[in-house]
C-alpha cells in the first residue's frame, strides 16, 4: 500500500514529468468538452433525453447561484466560471469513487493533487479580482486596500494577506478532503475488503458534491465581496 | 524514542487536538441554524445554504491539521 503525497509518476514528458492525476484531468476535460459538443452540436427545442439532463442541472446551478447573487448581470458575471468549476471539481472528485482505487495505479483523483486545486485556485482568484478591477474601475478597487489614514492602511494590508490565505485556504480545503478520503478508501480496502468500506464509500459521495459546492460557492461569495460597493 | 515512532505520536497528535475546535464550532453552527428553522420554517433553503457554507469554514480548518498530520506522517 503506497500512499504519497506528491502525484505518481507516470512517464516522463517534454520539460516536467507526466503524473497520473495530470493526465486523468486531461481525460476529464477531453471528456466533458467531446460531450458537451456531441450533444449540443444539433441541440433541438424539445430536448433529447442528454440534452435535458445537461440543461436540468445548467438550470439549477443557475437559479442556485442567481439566488447567492441577487442581481442578473453580477450572475451572467460570474456564471460561467462558477459553473466551470463546480463540473469540473465535482467530475475530479468522483474519479475517487471507481473501483480498483488502490490497485491500478493510474486512478488517482486529480482534486487529490495539490498542484490542481493551487492552480485552479489561483486561476479562480485571479479571474475574481479580474472581474473586481474591471467593475469597479482600479481607483475604487485599490481603495480597499490602500489608504492615506494609517489605520486603514493596516485594515488594508490586512485584507491583502486575507486574500492570500483565502487562495490557499480553497486549495487546502479540497486537497487535504480528497486526499484523506483517498487514503480511507485504500485503508479501509486494505482492512477488509468485503462491506467494511461501504461507509466510507458512502461518505465520501457525500464529500465529492458537498467539496464541489463549496469551492464554486466560495468563488461567488469571493466575487460578491470583491465586486461590493466599498462604503466608510 | 527514536524518530518513527515520534512522528507517530507527533501525527495523532496533531489531528486528536486539531479535531476539537472544528467540532465544537460545527456542533454550535448546527444547533444555531436548526433553532433559525424551528423560528422561522419558510427560510429554511436559505438558512441551509448558509449553514453549509458555515461549515466548511469551520471543517477546513480540521481539514488543515489532518493535512500536517499526513506530511508529518508520509513526507
Amino acid at each position: 500500500m503506497e500512499i504519497s503525497i506528491a502525484a505518481e509518476k507516470v512517464f516522463e514528458g517534454i520539460a516536467l514529468p507526466i503524473t497520473n492525476t495530470f493526465l486523468l484531468s486531461f481525460l476529464i476535460f477531453i471528456g466533458l468538452f467531446g460531450s458537451i459538443y456531441f450533444v449540443f452540436r444539433k441541440a433541438k427545442l424539445f430536448p433529447s433525453k442528454i440534452q435535458n439532463f445537461f440543461e436540468w442541472i445548467f438550470e439549477t446551478f443557475l437559479d442556485y447561484v442567481d439566488s447567492v447573487v441577487g442581481d442578473r448581470e453580477k450572475t451572467r458575471e460570474i456564471f460561467p466560471l462558477a459553473f466551470t468549476l463546480f463540473v469540473v471539481v465535482l467530475l475530479a472528485n468522483l474519479i475517487e469513487l471507481i473501483p480498483g482505487l488502490g490497485v491500478f495505479h493510474i486512478l488517482r483523483s486529480p482534486s487529490s493533487d495539490l498542484n490542481f486545486t493551487l492552480a485552479l485556485a489561483v486561476f479562480s482568484m485571479g479571474l475574481v479580482h479580474f472581474y473586481a478591477i474591471r467593475r469597479l474601475k482600479f481607483k475604487h478597487y485599490i481603495k480597499k486596500y490602500v489608504s492615506k489614514n494609517p489605520v486603514f492602511m493596516f485594515v488594508g494590508s490586512l485584507e491583502g494577506v486575507s486574500e492570500v490565505t483565502k487562495v490557499l485556504s480553497l486549495s487546502v480545503r479540497l486537497f487535504g478532503n480528497l486526499f484523506a478520503g483517498e487514503t480511507l478508501l485504500i485503508v479501509s480496502a486494505h482492512l477488509f475488503s468485503f462491506l467494511f468500506p461501504l461507509p466510507f464509500l458512502l461518505l465520501e459521495v457525500l464529500v465529492s458534491f458537498v467539496q464541489a459546492l463549496i469551492f464554486s460557492s466560495l468563488i461567488v461569495i469571493f466575487y460578491l465581496s470583491a465586486t461590493a460597493i466599498a462604503e466608510h | 524514542m527514536d524518530l518513527t515512532i515520534l512522528k507517530t505520536f507527533a501525527a495523532a497528535f496533531a489531528i486528536g487536538v486539531g479535531a476539537l475546535g472544528p467540532a465544537l464550532a460545527i456542533g454550535k453552527i448546527g444547533a444555531q441554524a436548526l433553532e433559525s428553522i424551528g423560528r422561522n420554517p419558510e427560510a429554511t433553503s436559505k438558512i441551509q445554504t448558509a449553514m453549509i457554507l458555515a461549515i466548511a469554514f469551520a471543517e477546513a480548518v480540521a481539514i488543515y491539521a489532518l493535512v500536517i498530520a499526513l506530511i508529518i506522517e508520509f513526507v
